[in-house]
């Protein structure tokens, strides 16, 4: 899969693998996750990063490829 | 006895069988009644639509010609811009926002027309739900079983016109926040074509994939509604651009045509409640439409949405989830902070997934001017309920409602969501989709189903 590779190691994280990816990512996005929060952030991320999968996976090598510069129905 | 529908108001308003004023002060008295049980209003405006309802009397009396929808109340969801109003869009940390010196588009369309704006509407926080039990304002009921939710986001503007207090209301869907809520209400409700109605003074949830629509209970008010805010806004939303293309006085010769109906299987049927599978084929017999058809993406179109929409609504709200993460109603804040944290990758992929999936649509509609699909999984979930049953499995209900409304506005196609007549039951809605930027086809369908008595809103048990 011809995927950035941000996306190729948030596809390849494991659920053991997220709080610690969530802390960096947060850092590096410059955002404060509060501590009461940390469970439900992390149990959002695993379910984003199966639904990312389904639809990488579908695009296969066009999850590269720029979208359109303006959607049209 | 039944409050009026919005055409039924606007003719007696026109031939003085009634004032404007009597018009809205019923619909005042009606709000006061239901709104304590239903909880549906977050704002009423009392002081201004009396106001306007006086000055378009006095304008009559002049014998001066008035709109379409002439003493017509109605009301917002309260992401819609209201001048003089903070614009609160479900949320406790914009209630000491700067008020909006004007009305958003759609309002200043429909008052234009002489209808009267007479509140605003509770909602999931900025949108993101399908349940409107919102933790701020607290839950909005269904009118037709107050133990259960209205469903989401435009959850206050299907309940106050399934629950009778004004004949039309306006909302937003992003990934079925009209569909669902017009499902389990038990009344029409039109998302149109991505781009067809101004959200110039709509507050964004996810901007590529936000569409403003209406609720009504009948497809002709519906329709004319429709109609009356249609037009080009490109100064106001870039994505509005087309020019208006008024349906409502050809629907009923379209509602005389054959259609080529289809049904929508696979995705759309997989883990829908057995009641929302009966009431579709209902749909389904009385249309003729015989045959199943599959799109193979349509699962992965629907994980594409899901994706793209924490991504893109947490852009929006960076700034306010660094400083005020805890205001945030934590089921919104914390689907956000997730989305924040994706990388840009996710959100690229996700929008290059449209065109691939828009056009395995577009191949089935050279076979179809319509496709029907269940609108919600299941009848109104109880209120406090988290999670339903799935395919077996437990799932989300905020998560999940709209599995089957989300790869469709992904795609941005017009939908009319039709209540299935089920008398005595549970509302139950159907989609019925249509090529893009023909909402005529949606409508005509909608008109026939209605008129062979196969789609009906019903009166709650309680009109207030």
């Amino acid at each position: 899969m011809a995927i950035d590779a941000e996306t190729k190691a948030f596809l390849d994280l494991t659920d053991g693998d997220i709080a610690a990816w969530a802390q960096d990512r947060a850092a590096a996005v410059g955002l404060t996750l509060p501590e009461a929060t940390l469970p439900a952030v992390h149990e959002n991320l695993a379910l984003l990063r199966i639904q990312t999968a389904l639809f990488i996976a579908a695009l296969g090598e066009q999850a590269a490829e720029p979208p359109a510069a303006a959607f049209e129905p | 006895m039944s409050p009026a529908n919005a055409l039924e108001t606007a003719a007696a308003v026109r031939s003085g069988r009634t004032t404007a004023r009597a018009s809205v002060e019923a619909a005042l008295v009606r709000v006061e009644r239901g709104n304590p049980v239903l909880n549906a209003f977050t704002a009423v405006l009392a002081e201004r639509a009396l106001a306007r309802a006086d000055a378009l009397d006095a304008r009559i009396a002049r014998g001066e010609g008035v709109g379409a929808l002439a003493g017509v109340p109605f009301a917002v969801k309260n992401l819609f811009d209201i001048a003089g109003l903070p614009t609160l869009a479900g949320s406790k940390i914009r209630r000491t926002a700067p008020p909006p010196s004007d009305d958003a588009t759609l309002i200043q369309r429909l008052e234009a027309a002489d209808a009267i704006l007479v509140g605003a509407l509770n909602m999931d926080e900025f949108a993101y739900g399908f349940v409107t039990e919102n933790a701020h304002d607290g839950p909005t009921r269904n009118p037709h079983d107050k133990t259960r939710i209205a469903g989401g986001s435009s959850g206050g503007s299907a309940a106050a016109v399934a629950g009778g207090m004004v004949p039309l209301s306006l909302g937003s869907d992003t990934n079925g926040s009209i569909r669902i809520p017009a499902s389990l209400c038990g009344i029409f409700g039109l998302k149109p074509t991505w781009g067809r109605l101004s959200r110039q003074g709509v507050f964004p949830f996810v901007e590529s994939l936000d569409h403003a629509g209406a609720f009504a209970r009948t497809v002709e008010d519906l329709a004319l509604a429709y109609d009356l805010m249609q037009g080009a806004d490109p100064d106001g939303d870039p994505a509005c651009r087309r020019a208006a293309e008024p349906v409502a006085e050809a629907l009923a010769g379209l509602a005389d045509r054959p259609l080529r109906v289809g049904v929508l299987g696979g995705w759309f049927a997989q883990g829908a409640f057995p009641e929302v599978l009966s009431a579709l084929d209902s749909v389904a017999e009385a249309l003729g439409a015989r045959d199943r058809v599959i799109l193979p993406r349509a699962q992965a179109a629907r994980a594409a949405a899901f994706c793209l929409t924490p991504v893109e609504a947490a852009e929006l709200h960076l700034a306010d989830l660094e400083t005020s993460a805890m205001d945030y109603d934590p089921a919104v804040r914390d689907r956000l902070l997730a989305g924040a944290l994706l990388p840009h990758g996710v959100a690229r992929a996700a929008q290059r997934y449209r065109t691939v999936f828009r056009d395995e649509v577009r191949r089935a509609f050279e076979q179809f001017d319509i496709l029907l699909a269940p609108a919600s999984v299941c009848p109104a979930p109880g209120i406090g309920q988290t999670t339903m049953e799935m395919g077996g499995q437990p799932v989300s209900v905020r998560k999940n409602l709209g599995a089957f409304t989300q790869p469709i506005s992904y795609i941005g196609l017009p939908v009319l969501t039709a209540p299935v007549n089920r008398t005595g039951q549970l509302p139950i809605g159907v989609q019925i989709i249509a090529p893009a930027w023909r909402e005529d086809l949606a409508l005509a369908t909608g008109l026939k189903l209605q008129r062979l008595g196969v789609a009906a809103a019903h009166a709650p048990p309680e009109w207030p």
